[in-house]
Order: C-alpha cells, then sequence, then structure tokens
C-alpha cells in the first residue's frame, strides 16, 4: 500500500502544488505588469480578482497606490484609511488563523503587512493629503507614522525604521513653519540611512544644512559642512524651491520555494513551502530634470527592494518555527488518517501536501526605490518632461507646464511608471494655491 | 445526535455573522477605539464655551457698547494625530455659543460667500418688499481661534493620549486676546494582545 501512496504522490505533486497559489500568483503578475502596462489598466484588472476577505488590506494597498500615482487622490485615501484600520485591527495575535497557519499553511492568516509597509502606508496618505492641498491632515500622517515606527522600533536593528518617513515628516513640518520638529525629522533621516550604510542624498543635505543656518545652530551647521558636499545658499527673493519626490520601479514580488519529498521512514510524504525574494533586477533611474540651465537628478533614500528583504529576514525565524509546526501537525494528522484507512490517510496526505503553499503575499505594487531632489528655481514658466520610462506605451503630452513664482515652495510628485507629475504649491505658509492652477 | 449537534454549531456561527444595529442615545458615551469621538467634541465645545462666557469679556462688551458682541469662529487647526473632523467640533462650538443668548453669531467667510451670492441673486430676482440689500451685514467683534494637539505615548499593547484643546478670543478692534481657554483629555488605551 505504501509504494502505491508513493506512486501516487509522486505523479501528483507537480500538478497540484501550483494550483494553489493561483490568486497571488495572479496578484503579483499584475503587480509585475506594472512597468509595461497602464496603472488604470492594472488597477481593473485588480478588481476584477476574486480575492478572499483575508486579502482585503492587501488589495485595498495595491488599489490605493494605483489611484494615487493616477492622480485620484480621494479614492486613494479611502482605500488607504480602509487598509490602515484593517491593518491595526489585526496586529493582535489571532488564535484561530495561528491554528489554522499551523496545520494548514499561512496564508490563512489575515494579511496584516510588513513593518515597512506599515510605515510607507502612512508616507504614501501624507503625499496624497499634500497633493490634496491639506497639509494638517499630512501632518497627521506624519505623527502617526511616527508612533508606528516607534512601536516597531528595536534596540539592535532598524527593522520598521524609514529615511523616506522622516524626511517627509520634515518636510511636512517645514511647509507649516514648524522648524524646530522639521530639524528633528531631518536629523532622524540621517541617523536612519548612516545605520544602513547610505550616504544621505542631496535634498536631505540641504535640508540639514538649510535648517541648521535657520535656527542658529552653528555648531551642527558646521558639522554638516566638513560631512557633506552640497552647499546651500538662501533662496533669491525671485526664486522658487523644489522638492520632487520620486517614485522609480515596482518592488520585486516574494516568490514561494516549495519541496516536497517522499520520507520511506515515515511512509508519507512532506512538503515544505516557504516565501522568499528572488534576485532584484531593478536598476535605479533617477529623474534628471533640465530647468534654468542647471541639471537636477533626484537621488534615493529609501531602497524599498532591500527593506522587504529585511523585514522577511526579519520574519523568518518565526516562519520557520511555524512551518516545522506544520510539518509535525500535518505528520501527525496523515499517520492518524493512515492508521484508520490506508485510502483515507493517501487523500490526506495528498490535502496535506497540497495545502502546504507558501505566503508570498506583500504590497507588491510599491516603487523599488523612492528618490528625493531638491533644488531652487528662479520665478518663471518652466517645461518639466514626463519621466522616461523603458518599455512603458503610454502616451501622452511630452511635458507639463510649471509656473514659479518667488517665494514658493513646490512639492512635486513623480511616480514613474504611471508618467505624470503632480504638485502642491505653498505662496506662503498656510496659503497653498490651488493644484489645477500651476501645471 | 451528531446532526443535532451540527444544527446547533451552524445555527451559532450563522448567528455571530450577522450585522447587529442597536440604535442609542446620542448623549450616551461609546468609546471604541480610543480616538477623538463625538463625545469629546460635543463635551470640549460646551465646556470651553461654558468657560468662554463664564468671563468678564462679554459684560465688559455689553457695558461699552450697548449690545452683545459678534463673534466668528476662525480657524481651529488640528495638530493631533488623528484626522478630526473639525467641523462637528466648530459646530458644536458655535450651537453652544448662539444657545447661551450672550452672544450673536457671524456667518464664517466660507459660508458668507453663499448668502452673498443670494443676495445679489436678491436684487435681480425678489421683490422690493422681500429684498435684502448688500452692505447690511454685522461685523464681527471677536474671533474665536484655537488648535487640538496630542501627545502620545506607546509601550507594547498600551497607549496613553493626551490632548490639549487651545481656544482664543481676540478681539478685531485691537487684536486684545480677552480670553484663553484650555481643555485637556487623557485617555490610556489598553489594545488587545489575542483576538478570536
Amino acid at each position: 500500500m505504501l509504494s502505491i501512496r508513493k506512486t501516487v504522490l509522486t505523479a501528483l505533486l507537480p500538478v497540484l502544488l501550483p494550483a494553489c497559489a493561483a490568486h497571488q500568483k495572479e496578484v503579483n503578475s499584475l503587480a509585475e505588469q506594472l512597468e509595461r502596462s497602464t496603472p488604470e489598466a492594472i488597477l481593473l484588472s485588480l478588481q476584477s480578482i476574486d480575492a478572499p476577505e483575508r486579502d482585503r488590506a492587501q488589495y485595498l494597498l495595491n488599489s490605493g497606490l494605483l489611484k494615487s500615482i493616477t492622480g485620484d487622490f480621494e479614492g486613494a485615501n479611502h482605500d488607504l484609511q480602509s487598509a490602515k484600520l484593517i491593518l491595526n485591527s489585526l496586529q493582535a495575535i489571532s488564535v484561530s488563523e495561528n491554528l489554522g497557519a499551523s496545520i494548514v499553511n499561512e496564508t490563512l492568516r489575515s494579511y496584516d503587512g510588513s513593518a515597512s509597509e506599515r510605515v510607507l502606508l502612512h508616507l504614501l496618505l501624507a503625499i496624497n493629503y499634500l497633493m490634496l492641498d491639506d497639509l494638517d491632515a499630512a501632518r497627521v500622517e506624519v505623527l502617526q507614522a511616527d508612533v508606528v515606527m516607534k512601536e516597531l522600533a528595536q534596540e539592535d536593528k532598524p527593522i520598521g525604521q524609514l529615511a523616506s518617513a522622516h524626511y517627509i515628516a520634515g518636510l511636512v513640518y517645514e511647509l507649516g513653519g514648524e522648524l524646530d520638529d522639521a530639524m528633528i525629522s531631518y536629523r532622524k533621516a540621517a541617523k536612519i540611512m548612516a545605520l544602513r550604510d547610505m550616504s544621505p542624498p542631496p535634498a536631505l543635505e540641504k535640508s540639514l544644512l538649510d535648517l541648521t543656518q535657520r535656527l542658529g545652530l552653528d555648531e551642527e551647521y558646521r558639522k554638516y559642512r566638513e560631512q557633506f558636499t552640497s552647499a546651500v545658499k538662501p533662496p533669491a527673493w525671485n526664486a522658487a524651491e523644489i522638492i520632487v519626490i520620486y517614485w522609480d520601479g515596482v518592488v520585486t514580488a516574494k516568490r514561494g520555494n516549495s519541496t516536497s519529498v517522499w520520507v520511506p521512514s515515515l511512509g508519507q510524504a512532506v512538503s515544505l513551502a516557504l516565501p522568499y525574494y528572488p534576485p532584484s533586477n531593478y536598476v535605479e533611474n533617477p529623474l534628471v530634470l533640465s530647468m534654468a540651465g542647471e541639471l537636477h537628478r533626484t537621488e534615493t533614500i529609501e531602497d524599498i527592494e532591500a527593506l522587504s528583504r529585511e523585514d522577511l529576514q526579519d520574519e523568518s525565524a518565526a516562519i520557520h518555527a511555524m512551518t516545522l509546526t506544520r510539518m509535525i501537525s500535518k505528520y501527525g494528522i496523515v499517520k492518524s488518517a493512515g492508521s484508520q484507512n490506508d485510502s483515507l490517510g493517501l487523500f490526506v496526505n495528498i490535502f496535506t501536501m497540497l495545502s502546504e503553499v507558501a505566503d508570498t503575499r506583500s504590497w507588491n505594487m510599491l516603487p523599488s526605490t523612492v528618490q528625493f531632489a531638491r533644488f531652487t528655481l528662479p520665478a518663471g514658466k518652466y517645461s518639466l518632461p514626463f519621466p522616461h520610462y523603458p518599455g512603458s506605451p503610454q502616451a501622452g503630452p511630452a511635458e507639463t507646464k510649471l509656473t514659479v513664482s518667488g517665494g514658493e515652495k513646490i512639492v512635486l510628485f513623480v511616480p514613474a511608471v504611471s508618467r505624470k507629475i503632480f504638485s502642491y504649491t505653498q505662496v506662503s505658509p498656510y496659503k497653498p494655491a490651488a493644484r489645477e492652477s500651476r501645471l | 445526535m451528531k446532526i443535532y449537534w451540527a444544527v446547533i454549531l451552524t445555527s451559532l456561527l450563522v448567528a455571530g455573522c450577522g450585522t447587529k444595529v442597536t440604535r442609542i442615545d446620542v448623549d450616551e458615551t461609546v468609546d471604541l477605539s480610543g480616538a477623538w469621538n463625538d463625545t469629546d467634541s460635543r463635551l470640549v465645545a460646551e465646556e470651553m464655551i461654558a468657560d468662554a462666557l463664564s468671563h468678564p469679556w462679554t459684560s465688559n462688551f455689553a457695558g461699552q457698547r450697548g449690545r452683545a458682541p459678534a463673534v466668528i469662529v476662525g480657524t481651529v487647526r488640528n495638530f493631533s494625530h488623528e484626522h478630526i473632523n473639525m467641523n462637528t467640533f466648530v459646530a458644536d462650538m458655535e450651537r453652544a455659543l448662539v444657545n447661551s443668548g450672550r452672544v450673536e453669531f457671524v456667518a464664517s467667510s466660507d459660508e458668507r460667500g453663499e448668502i452673498r451670492e443670494e443676495r445679489t441673486d436678491q436684487d435681480l430676482n425678489a421683490s422690493e418688499e422681500t429684498r435684502n440689500e448688500a452692505g447690511q451685514e454685522t461685523g464681527a467683534d471677536f474671533m474665536l481661534k484655537g488648535q487640538i494637539n496630542t501627545i502620545v505615548d506607546v509601550e507594547g499593547d498600551q497607549q496613553v493620549r493626551y490632548y490639549q484643546v487651545d481656544l482664543t478670543m481676540i478681539s478685531l478692534a485691537d487684536n486684545r486676546k480677552v480670553w484663553l481657554g484650555q481643555k485637556k483629555i487623557k485617555k490610556l488605551i489598553e489594545n488587545a494582545s489575542v483576538r478570536y
């Protein structure tokens, strides 16, 4: 009987195992198509997928992101706020989901996001509120991001600590005239980048130099002058300050590694499935703006490819422990079924193999990197080229117009995959000009 | 017997899945997430306006001018950690102020636009007897401004949220601050560490 079971199971293995992860594969495939398709088309496809309720947060995160990069900021915030509520409610450990994960597989848990994703959610909401000219609401999001980062903080590693979130926080405080708080946030961004062995981009260097100078922190200013290559000079009266938030690429989706072997000593087939990130094919592609006779390049402040892997690595001990628990549970179940009836044992063994699926869920439509640039621009009218994106089928105008007046602070949000440019303009503190009139 | 238990279990599961709606009194306090809610908004507005009206600025003004002061609500900014619906908070304050009968209230800058539009329309379309003329608006004597701030302290599953609401009544004639009000709320939120 054992040899029949071995033959049947060996024949079924390659056919049965991949079938279970079909829904998630579809979502991951959409994420991979994002660079070659349009976000509008991907959103329609995403909406047509019948995802289980436990993956609702993942769906909302992706739909919210797609709406953001197409300019539907209201719709995006609705989805992202709903996702936030779900993620917050899932932070408690679920007895039933843990039981399911220890017997069937990890995908029976509700999707609760990785550490970085929980912070990036606030970052995207803050950007969206800025683009809706709602500085106070953006401020709420950066405060909430700070609380989440404090919750996630670990002594020995920077899990869930995002330089980009602190940089956006600094920017929001600066736009609101809260320079002390802005300074603290910029310092935190620089500290996190140092912990990850990354050099601060010129945008962060300029922000630190500018604020230390304006706040009269002479000693700190001198330290930064020695440390940084960027130079900063007060903007001329007729110049505006431009801050570019550039999202480049699409982060690699998780994959599952499944192994099934017939174990003669146990008399049953044992399966193992673990999530992993394949090597990234991402090539950094900064946004280069040629304006007023100068070239301005964005530089990376957040490598989301690296963050995703860092988060998975941090979760790996728990994933491995649960996989081992599941193997023991499944062995016991198959053995118990086989002792009653050989056919039942065979059937249960097929089920335990079939159900062993790696949890490959993630916020897989995030960019590969978050980049920033910060520079001054004399008052005038400028043409902004749409970011060139290899393979993108989008047709449309080759450039967009930007009118700049002296004393303004203009934040540009440029998601490369949507080839769109959005902006927030602050004429003077608390008096933002209408976005539509600027572009 | 087995079928009997299966039916009971299924019934219980189905019953547990249904949506239940219970109508409750609007004044009843229900704290679900620990976030700023309708009770906080109403109580803070009522207490602060009661405090504002208990101070002598209204009687001083009435004594000097022989009428109740006209107040306008300016910006009340949300500097908290939460997306607070400032419209309900401002509406609660307006209601408490108007119902006191101690002050008059004038429309905010947002509301004035619509009213002026209507008045312009009346100029063209309303009869002479019912028409309201332009240039007859009551100017505000004081502006109420304020902000909501929070401090959040987190440790494990526990969170302490401290709310501080600061309101200021400013004389439009000379920028004097005639009343400074402050209301503090502190909440300890203990999130469940285990769920079903």
